[in-house]
C-alpha cells in the first residue's frame, strides 16, 4: 500500500490561455492525488491536456485557478525563484525531443543540473559517471548529442533527470521519437527507477508500452479527466 | 567563488563553444569592434600626444617663471628689464624674443629661434649644452661675444647635418643672415620644446636680425618667496600703460582649452565608429538569444535561474568587447602612426602650434578606450540579454519556437518621440557651459531617440498602406509581403539601423563637403577679391606679429596706377582665457570688394559707423563665447591703445587659424 499523504495533490486545477481575445482551456477543474511510488500514465489525444498538466506539475507553468501541491511545494503561489529551485531539486524531466544542449557533451549535459544545484563538482561527476555506466553510455561520455542515436540521447536525458536525485520523474512522450526497441528500453528504465528506487514516475504518452506497469492511468479529454484506472 | 567558477564553466560550455561553432559570424563582429575601438583609441592617443607635447613645451619654456610682462598685440621696451630688476620683490628677470625662422639654403620647415640673455635667463630656465670637455663650458660666453651665433637642438643638427662651426643662413621678414653654430643643446628642459627643433641666440643678435631694436616679446619674472598682492601691485605700478603682468599658465590654459575642445569633438565623431561595433554586438547577441531560445528553455527547465541567463548573454557582449578591444591594439598601433602626424598638423594649423615627435602612451586614455568599448558592448547586449532572461521554461515542451511577442502601442511610442523632438530646438539654443556644449549633445540625443520612438508608428502606418496598395496591385501574395514589412520591424530594425547609420554618415559627409565648398565661397566673398595679396614672410606661423617692412609700404603707396589698397593688421589677443584674433582694416575699400554675412545688427545703419571707426563687428563664435552682442561694448588694449567701442554687428566668420575667436575692428588703425 502507498503512504497516506499524496506527493501530488491537485484541486480544481485549471489552466487557461488567452491569446488575443479568445480563451483556450488547457485543463479544467482537475482533481488529482498521486502517492509516492506510483507510476502514473497520462493518456489522451493531442490537445487533451496531458502536457499542460505535466508542465504544471513540473513547475514550468503556473495554474490559472485551483490548488496544486507537489512534495509539499505550493506551486500556485510559488515565486519564480522558488519554482526554479523546485525544478532543480524536486523533479527530473524527460522529454520527447530529448532536449539535450547541443554544445555540451554527454557528461556535461548530465552534470549541469547538479552543478546548477550547487553540488560539489567531484560529487556531481562521480554520480554522473555512475548513472551513465548504469545506462550503458560510458563509452559516449565525451560525445556531443549530435553524435548519439535517439536511444542514447534519451538515456542521456534520463541520466540528467536523475542527477539531483529527484523524488518525482516526469516524462513527456518519452518514446515519441524512438523506435519500438529503444522505446521499450526507456520504459523499462523508468519502471526500474520506480520499482527499485521507489521514485514516483508520471508518463504522458500515446504509446501503450507503459500501460502494463501503470499503477494509475488517467484519461484526459478537452482538459478534463474522463477516466481513472487504478491497478495494483 | 564556486558560483563564479560555475558561471565561467557554463559560459565556456554554452557561449564560447557556440561562438566557436559560428566562427565567421564571431570574427566579423570582433573585427567590427576592433576597428571601431582602434579608430577611437588612435584618435584619443594622437590628440593626447599633441596636448602633452603642448603642455610640456609650455612648461619647459616657462621654466621657473612666476609672472610674465606682456603688451597685448605688441612688444615691450627692453628698458623695463632694469626697472623691474630694481624692485625688491623681483629675484630675476629675463627678456625674451622668439620667432619662427626658415633656413634659406635648405628645403625645410621653419623652426623656433629664441633670443635670450644667456646670463639673465639662467635663473629662469636651465638651458644645457652638450659638452664634450671642460673648455666647452665657456661656449655660453661666445654667444655674448660673437654676434650671429647660436646653439641648436639635436633634431636640427641631424636634419641640417650641422656641427659646431658650421653656418646656416636664416631668413626672417626683414633679412637673411648667416648664423654660426656654437654647439648643440642637450635634449632637456626648454630644448625639448617643438620636439627639439629650436635654436637660441643672444637677444641682441635677435633684435638686430629681426629689426626689433629696443623691443622684446616679453619679460619673464621670478619673484622672491611670499610675495603679496600688494607687492604685485607695486610691480604693476612700474609698468607703463598697456603693459600687463600675466600668469604664464594663462597662455597654456587657453591653448589647452582649444586642443581639448578639438579632442572632444573628434572623440565624439570617432565614437560613431564604435556605434558600428555596437550594432554588430547587438545583432549577434540578439540573434543568439533568438535562435537559442529552445536551449534557454532547457536551461530554465533544469534549474538555471533567469538571472543566470541574463548574465550569460550580457557576458557575451562583454567578452566580445574585451576581445575586440584586444584585437584593436595592433590595429591602433598601425593607425596611430598616421593619425599622429595628421592630428598634430591639424591642431597646428587650426589652433596652436604643436610638434609631436613621439607617441605618449597615456594609461588613462587606454583605460578610457577599454572602458568605453567594453561598456558599449555590454550595453548592446543588455536588451537581448533581458529578452533571454524572459524565456518561458514552458517552451521546453514545444518542439517549434514560440516567441511571445509583447506588443506595445506604436502610437504611445510616437507620442514619446514627439515629446523628445519638441525639446530639441530650445535645447540646441542654450549656451555652452564651461566650454562644453552639453545642451547641444543632449539635443542631438533627443533628436535620435525621438525619431527612434517614432519609427514603429511610421513603420506600422507605412506597412498598412503598403499592404493595401500592394494587395490591390498584385493580389494576396503582394498584400502579405506588405504586411511582412509592418510585422518584421523588431527583426529588421537592427539591420535597418545599421543601414541608416551608414547612409547618415554618407549624407553627413556629402553635406560637410558641400558646406565646405559653400564656406570657401563665402570666405572668398568676405575676403577682398584682390589681385595681389602682400604679407610678411611666415606671417601665419609668427601670428602676424611683424608688419610689412616700411620700404615695402612706401613702394606700395607710390604706385601710380589706379589701385585700391586695403591695409590690414591682425593681432592675436586673449579675452579672459580664450584666444581670439583682432583684425583692423580699411573698411571703406574693403566694402567695395567684400561682404559679411550678418547674423545680428543692421548693416545699412552700421556700415557708415564702421567706416568712421565708431564700432566693431564680432564673430558669432566670439559673441557666444564671451556673451557680448550688439549694443555691448568691446574693450581691449592693443599696442598700448585703449579701445572701448560699441559692437555694431555679429557676423559669421569661418576662420579658426590661430584662435577660436575672431573680431573685426574696422578702420581704426588706418586712421590713427
Amino acid at each position: 500500500m502507498y503512504p497516506t499523504s499524496p506527493i501530488i495533490s491537485a484541486k480544481a486545477l485549471t489552466r487557461t490561455y488567452s491569446p488575443g481575445t479568445s480563451t483556450i482551456i488547457g485543463i479544467n477543474e482537475i482533481n488529482l492525488e498521486v502517492f509516492p511510488g506510483q507510476i502514473v500514465v497520462l493518456k489522451g489525444n493531442s490537445g487533451s491536456g496531458k502536457s499542460t498538466l505535466l508542465s504544471l506539475i513540473a513547475g514550468l507553468d503556473h495554474p490559472t485557478r485551483g490548488e496544486l501541491t507537489v512534495a509539499n511545494h505550493d506551486l500556485k503561489t510559488a515565486t519564480p525563484t522558488a519554482l526554479t529551485r523546485y525544478r532543480r531539486d524536486v523533479v527530473g524531466m524527460v522529454f520527447q525531443s530529448f532536449n539535450l544542449l547541443p554544445t555540451l557533451n554527454v557528461l556535461e549535459n548530465v552534470c549541469l543540473p547538479g552543478l546548477l544545484a550547487g553540488h560539489p563538482d567531484s560529487r556531481v561527476r562521480a554520480k554522473a559517471n555512475e548513472l551513465l555506466e548504469w545506462l550503458e553510455l560510458k563509452s559516449r561520455l565525451h560525445h556531443r548529442p549530435s553524435e548519439l542515436s535517439g536511444g542514447e540521447m534519451q538515456r542521456t536525458a534520463i541520466a540528467r533527470a536523475l542527477i539531483n536525485d529527484p523524488t518525482l520523474i516526469l516524462a513527456d512522450e518519452p518514446t515519441g521519437n524512438l523506435d519500438s526497441c529503444n522505446g521499450k528500453i526507456v520504459i523499462d528504465l523508468l519502471v526500474d527507477l520506480n520499482r527499485h528506487q521507489g521514485r514516483t514516475v508520471i508518463i504522458a504518452t500515446h504509446s501503450k508500452l507503459a500501460d502494463p506497469y501503470a499503477t494509475l492511468q488517467i484519461y484526459l479529454r478537452d482538459g478534463t479527466i474522463t477516466k481513472k484506472t487504478c491497478q495494483r | 567563488m564556486p558560483k563564479v567558477a560555475l558561471f565561467l564553466r557554463l559560459f565556456s560550455w554554452f557561449s564560447i563553444r557556440h561562438m566557436l561553432k559560428h566562427r565567421g559570424r564571431t570574427i566579423t563582429v570582433l573585427v567590427g569592434i576592433a576597428l571601431g575601438a582602434a579608430v577611437f583609441t588612435s584618435i584619443r592617443l594622437s590628440i593626447h600626444a599633441s596636448l602633452d607635447s603642448f603642455s610640456k613645451s609650455m612648461n619647459s619654456i616657462s621654466g621657473r617663471t612666476d609672472w610674465t610682462v606682456v603688451r597685448p598685440g605688441g612688444r615691450v621696451s627692453d628698458t623695463l628689464v632694469g626697472l623691474l630688476l630694481r624692485h625688491p620683490c623681483v629675484r630675476a628677470a629675463s627678456p625674451i624674443l622668439s620667432t619662427y625662422v626658415k633656413p634659406v639654403q635648405k628645403e625645410a620647415e621653419p623652426f623656433l629661434l629664441v633670443g635670450v640673455d644667456p646670463i639673465m635667463d639662467r635663473s629662469l630656465r636651465s638651458w644645457q649644452i652638450d659638452r664634450l670637455n671642460k673648455e666647452d663650458a665657456g661656449l655660453w660666453l661666445d654667444l655674448l661675444k660673437y654676434p650671429y651665433t647660436m646653439f641648436i637642438g639635436h633634431p636640427l643638427s641631424r636634419q641640417f647635418e650641422l656641427a659646431a662651426g658650421d653656418f646656416l643662413t636664416l631668413e626672417h621678414t626683414f633679412r637673411k643672415s648667416d648664423f654660426r653654430v656654437l654647439g648643440k643643446l642637450a635634449p632637456e628642459g626648454p630644448a625639448i620644446v617643438e620636439g627639439g627643433r629650436i635654436a637660441i641666440t643672444d637677444i641682441a643678435t635677435f633684435q638686430e636680425f629681426t629689426n626689433l631694436h629696443g623691443l622684446i616679446d616679453r619679460i619673464d619674472l621670478r619673484l622672491r618667496p611670499a610675495v603679496s598682492e600688494n607687492d604685485l601691485e607695486g610691480i604693476r605700478r612700474l609698468l607703463p600703460e598697456g603693459v600687463f603682468l600675466q600668469s604664464p599658465t594663462e597662455t597654456r590654459k587657453s591653448g589647452q582649452q582649444m586642443i581639448q575642445a578639438y579632442q572632444l569633438n573628434l572623440s565624439i565623431l570617432s565614437f560613431v565608429s564604435l556605434f558600428v561595433g555596437m550594432f554588430l554586438v547587438y545583432s549577434i547577441v540578439a540573434l543568439n538569444a533568438a535562435s537559442r531560445r529552445h536551449e534557454l528553455a532547457i536551461l530554465r527547465s533544469i534549474g538555471a535561474s533567469s538571472h543566470l541567463l541574463f548574465l550569460l548573454f550580457l557576458s557575451e557582449g562583454l567578452f566580445l568587447g574585451v576581445a575586440g578591444w584586444l584585437m584593436a591594439i595592433p590595429i591602433s598601433s598601425f593607425l596611430v602612426k598616421y593619425l599622429l602626424y595628421g592630428v598634430s598638423k591639424t591642431i597646428s594649423v587650426l589652433f596652436v602650434r604643436v610638434h609631436v615627435e613621439n607617441l605618449v602612451l597615456s594609461g588613462w586614455e587606454i583605460l578610457l578606450s577599454f572602458g568605453i568599448t567594453v561598456f558599449i558592448s555590454a550595453l548592446s547586449a543588455y536588451h537581448p540579454a533581458r529578452k533571454a532572461m524572459h524565456v518561458d521554461p514552458k517552451e521546453v515542451l514545444s518542439i517549434s519556437r514560440q516567441e511571445k511577442i509583447l506588443k506595445k502601442s506604436p502610437f504611445q511610442l510616437a507620442v514619446i518621440g514627439f515629446f523628445f523632438i519638441f525639446f530639441v530646438w530650445p535645447l540646441s539654443r542654450l549656451p555652452v557651459i564651461s566650454g562644453f556644449p552639453l545642451a547641444g549633445y543632449v539635443a542631438i540625443f533627443l533628436l535620435l531617440t525621438g525619431f527612434s520612438f517614432l519609427s514603429p508608428w511610421g513603420l506600422h502606418a507605412m506597412g498598412n498602406f503598403f499592404a493595401l496598395f500592394l494587395g490591390r496591385l498584385g493580389g494576396e501574395p503582394a498584400r502579405l509581403a506588405g504586411l511582412y514589412v509592418r510585422d518584421s520591424g523588431s527583426r529588421t530594425s537592427i539591420s535597418v539601423g545599421a543601414l541608416i547609420t551608414a547612409v547618415a554618415l554618407y549624407t553627413a559627409l556629402v553635406i560637410m563637403v558641400h558646406s565646405f565648398r559653400e564656406t570657401v565661397e563665402i570666405w572668398v566673398n568676405q575676403t577682398i577679391s584682390g589681385d595681389l595679396f602682400l604679407r610678411p614672410k611666415m606671417a601665419d606661423i609668427n601670428h602676424h606679429r611683424d608688419p610689412l617692412p616700411p620700404e615695402v609700404i612706401r613702394t606700395i603707396k607710390n604706385i601710380k596706377a589706379p589701385v585700391d589698397l586695403v591695409p590690414y593688421r591682425r593681432f592675436y589677443l586673449n579675452y579672459d582665457e580664450a584666444l581670439y584674433q583682432f583684425e583692423a582694416m580699411d573698411f571703406q575699400n574693403f566694402a567695395r570688394y567684400g561682404k559679411f554675412f550678418w547674423i545680428k545688427g543692421n548693416p545699412s545703419q552700421s556700415l557708415p559707423k564702421l567706416i568712421e571707426g565708431e564700432g566693431v563687428l564680432v564673430s558669432e563664435v566670439f559673441a557666444s563665447q564671451t556673451g557680448l552682442t550688439v549694443g555691448d561694448f568691446y574693450q581691449s588694449r592693443i599696442e598700448g591703445a585703449a579701445l572701448q567701442l560699441p559692437i555694431l554687428g555679429v557676423i559669421r566668420d569661418y576662420r579658426t587659424q590661430g584662435g577660436d575667436l575672431s573680431i573685426i575692428l574696422l578702420d581704426i588703425f588706418s586712421r590713427k
